[in-house]
């Protein structure tokens, strides 16, 4: 324990620049691999403090680790220069006003603006302990007041707008804080708003600033953070790669840059000639689905197409609503053989005509750990390639010994449970499995995930390797240096639909598609006034 | 050690350095493959010891087998929704229905043999139809949905019967079951050759390796162009089947059935299955396992009875054994690493 900080509290104006947050040196191990590696963060009154990094940087990591939720391995946190214990417990985290606004809000939808408020600390009565309505609404409105969000309290929040509902919990959040204001974590919170319904938000993150609080916005979204943040922290594999940089100094190209590194450049392996369009191999239409509203694809003889996005933009769906495994609303696939309907197509038929995913859940999807490798690998055709009533050895030994000779399955052992292999092992495995069946359209989903870099270096050239005229691949990835690695064109999601295409894409260049501004401009966002009190 | 390289792929690196698979790929070692067969040699041993006089006798040692047709039917019903993941709790039920309707219908109503034993089967596959239907279209809880379908099964067999127990069978009937082969009755031979079969299935055909897949996952079965929701359907049908036939067997070597005993028999039915987990290929439901763990289970039940011990004794011998399998069974997941 070192300083307590006076109770009473300072002035807010006296204690601007005043370090509000502090993580040390957090270390978080997942299975012996570190998800976070030494990892510090520092956040100050009165201002803004964005972490940006790709999906698997750490950033959410860290996030749980200040929330409570994951205990690190080594680290320390100091709340407004108080040591806590880590993880911290709820009760901690109030009493230190440190408040999370998370990507799902966690609002109450039957209930009223007030209510869901007021949910964190109940105002009642001295003796009878009854909640009093009439206290609880002069509360509610005035963190509303102080955030400026011109809201009826006694709304319902199944009515509200998505700003609306953020601006309700934000004010949550606020609220559990008192009369001296804390941290504020936005935690994707603006996730699902558009730009032009994210500036009330925009304008309340200042005005707590400006009272003298901190605010931690974890987005992906790099021009909101340019637009509002001071300071920003690059993540990459679980390591700082840049720490509260002053946002002045950066721009979107250069925090692309940082998010993505240079040292994990797996180096190009596209063929060095121009990729000409080729004669079209598949025509995929019109595909509908829940979070897929129309996307229509044509993809060349021996074409690598990549397809990404930011998480939930419909580019993770396409695969699985081409292929019959998740149910689709419409479209149409044309191969050379046949078409399908996709509203109706079973994942069966879908395999018949030589559609083929390579799930990414490894674990869930993609193969079972508990039986052998041969029996892995060989199921697809389990019935095609052997007699109704025996069960050929031949053939099967046969595919195994191909995966594990074409793919460097270590140990080469084709009876071992699937589980004993390492994950990289697994997942080649896994791609062998399907790349034996003889696909006319093949996805594969996230193929390095969780691998190793050499297993890495494996599994990308063993997809490169596999370009003939009559196979068509579309690899979707949210791994930047993968798509521009082997792909010929890349296809950025937003919204369910196409946003844009990269042809022979740097991963700066798809870094920088994914995160920043979408191709339908909308002008910047106006850059709000800056510097607190 | 390294692993060739197919020359068409560009370099793969071997990452992880390869580690002697031998003890990896051999599983636990054979003591512990056969431990249940142990344990069964030393049940034996102690009711020897005990009594000497009563067990060391050729006859005693052959009725342990020819009772354990039950337990092997029963095992063998309910082993085939196990092994693709489901349960089915109606199995002992369908057994009794089967066991009761044979009689009543030749009995009480006058319906010829074959047409009261076809009658049967139809009414033991018409309830795994109704389980399928239930668990699989509706989409209830397997374990609710068959423990329900299981009461009212009893409760018809019940009816057919007008509650009591019948016995009216033609004696050509019953002097066929037991008929006895190398000493052994038909009804054992029938239970042998029915595992033989199933194994045959499960692990040498097409249809096998899917179910066996749809045990192990349903995602990655369906994602490799399996119809997850046929084979689980199948299991019921032909789990239902399975009992229904031995249905038959038993109550052609018994002479008659009660069918307000069937619920007797879900303890030593679970004690079989979870028995052939922990035997053979340990750690999976099997049937040559279901075989040892009916002549374990028939071996205490018959020792019990020879020395006087039933009721209560019977009770503590099934739940013990059942635990006993189930207790071997997670010991021994756990060592292999979960998974």
């Amino acid at each position: 324990m070192t300083s307590v900080v006076d109770a009473g509290g300072a002035p807010a104006s006296a204690a601007a620049g005043e370090e509000l947050l502090r993580l040390e040196g957090i270390t978080v191990l997942f299975g012996g691999r570190a998800a976070l590696d030494s990892a510090s963060l520092t956040v100050r009154r009165g201002e803004v403090h964005a972490i940006v990094g790709q999906n698997g940087s750490g950033k959410s990591t860290l996030i749980k680790v200040l929330a409570g939720i994951h205990t690190p391995a080594q680290g320390r946190l100091l709340v407004e220069g108080q040591h806590l214990s880590l993880p911290p417990s709820s009760h901690d985290l109030i009493r230190h006003r440190v408040s999370f606004v998370h990507q799902d809000l966690g609002l109450i939808d039957a209930l009223t603006v007030t209510d869901n408020i007021c949910i964190g600390k109940l105002e009642h009565s001295r003796f009878l302990r009854y909640i009093d309505a009439a206290r609880q609404a002069a509360s509610a409105r005035r963190v509303l007041d102080a955030l400026g969000a011109p809201l009826d309290e006694s709304t319902r929040v199944a009515t509200l707008a998505p700003a609306e509902r953020t601006m309700v919990a934000m004010a949550r959040g606020l609220l559990v804080q008192g009369d001296r204001p804390g941290l504020i974590v936005l935690d994707e919170a603006t996730r699902t708003l558009t730009e032009a319904s994210a500036e009330p938000i925009y304008a309340a993150i200042r005005s707590i600033v400006a009272a003298g609080g901190g605010v931690l916005l974890i987005s992906h979204n790099l021009e909101e953070v340019l637009a509002i943040a001071d300071r920003v922290t690059v993540l990459r594999d679980g390591r700082v790669v840049a720490a509260g940089v002053p946002v002045e100094d950066l721009d979107e190209r250069e925090i692309a840059r940082l998010m993505l590194g240079r040292d994990v450049s797996v180096g190009i392996l596209r063929s060095a000639a121009e990729p000409t369009l080729t004669e079209p191999l598949v025509k995929i239409s019109d595909v509908r689905g829940r979070r897929v509203h129309g996307v229509d694809l044509t993809l060349g003889r021996g074409e690598i197409v990549g397809i990404t996005g930011l998480e939930g933009s419909g580019f993770e769906d396409l695969p699985y609503l081409v292929s019959g495994a998740l149910a689709a609303s419409g479209g149409t696939v044309s191969l050379p053989t046949r078409r399908l309907d996709l509203d109706r197509t079973s994942v069966q038929t879908a395999l018949r005509a030589g559609v083929v995913v390579v799930p990414e859940e490894r674990h869930r999807d993609g193969i079972a750990l508990s039986e052998s490798v041969e029996a892995n690998v060989s199921l697809p055709r389990i019935s095609s390639r052997s007699r109704r009533w025996w069960l050929a050895r031949d053939w099967q030994r046969r595919e195994a010994r191909q995966v594990i000779e074409s793919l460097g399955v270590s140990p080469p052992d084709p009876q071992m449970p699937a589980g004993r292999l390492s994950g990289g092992n697994q997942q080649k495995v896994l791609v062998g499995k399907w790349l034996l069946n003889g696909p006319t359209l093949l996805f594969l989903h996230e193929p390095t995930q969780a691998v190793d870099v050499g297993a890495r270096m494996d599994i990308l050239s063993a997809i490169r390797g596999l370009t003939t005229s009559e196979v068509a691949i579309v690899l979707v990835s949210r791994e930047a240096s993968d798509l521009a690695a082997i792909c010929d064109r890349v296809l950025i999601f937003r919204d369910g639909r196409i946003d844009r295409e990269l042809v022979t894409a740097e991963p700066d260049d798809i870094i920088e598609a994914v995160y920043g501004a979408p191709r339908a401009a909308r002008g910047p966002i106006a850059t709000v006034e800056r510097g607190g009190a | 050690m390294t692993s060739r390289i197919d020359a068409s792929v560009a370099s793969p690196s071997v990452t992880t350095p390869s580690r002697a698979p031998r003890g990896a790929r051999t599983g636990p070692p054979f003591w512990q493959r056969y431990l249940l067969v142990g344990l069964w040699a030393a049940l034996i041993i102690v009711f020897v010891v005990i009594s000497p006089e009563r067990f060391l006798s050729l006859p005693v040692a052959l009725s342990v087998f020819s009772s354990a047709d039950v337990y092997v039917f029963l095992g063998l019903a309910v082993l085939l929704t196990f092994y693709v993941g489901e349960i089915d709790l109606s199995v002992p039920f369908v057994f009794g229905l089967s066991a009761t309707l044979v009689p009543s219908l030749s009995g009480l109503y006058g319906v010829p043999l074959w047409l009261s034993i076809a009658l049967a089967l139809v009414a033991s596959v018409a309830v795994g139809v109704v389980n399928a239907f239930f668990v699989l279209r509706i989409g209830v809880d397997p374990l609710v949905t068959t423990l329900g379908v299981g009461a009212v099964v009893q409760g018809l067999a019940l009816v057919v019967s007008n509650e009591m127990p019948q016995a009216g069978l033609p004696p050509a009937f019953t002097a066929f079951a037991s008929t006895r082969l190398l000493g052994l009755t038909v009804t054992f031979w029938s239970g042998l050759l029915l595992a033989v079969i199933l194994a045959y299935i499960l692990y040498r055909t097409p249809l096998g390796r899917r179910m066996t897949f749809v045990g192990a996952n349903h995602e990655v079965a369906r994602l490799s162009g399996i119809s997850v929701d046929r084979v689980r359907a199948g299991s019921y049908v032909f789990g239902s089947l399975i009992a229904g036939i031995g249905g038959v067997f038993v109550v052609a070597r018994l002479g008659g059935f009660d069918a307000s005993s069937s619920t007797s028999y879900l303890m030593p039915m679970f004690a079989t299955v979870f028995a052939s987990a922990a035997v053979i290929t340990l750690g999976r439901f099997n049937p040559f396992g279901v075989l040892i763990g009916a002549y374990f289970i028939s071996t205490g039940t018959l020792g019990l009875k020879v020395l006087g011990l039933t009721g209560w004794t019977q009770q503590v011998f099934y739940g013990g054994a059942l635990i006993l399998a189930v207790s071997m069974v997670t010991v021994v997941r756990k060592r292999s690493g979960g998974a």
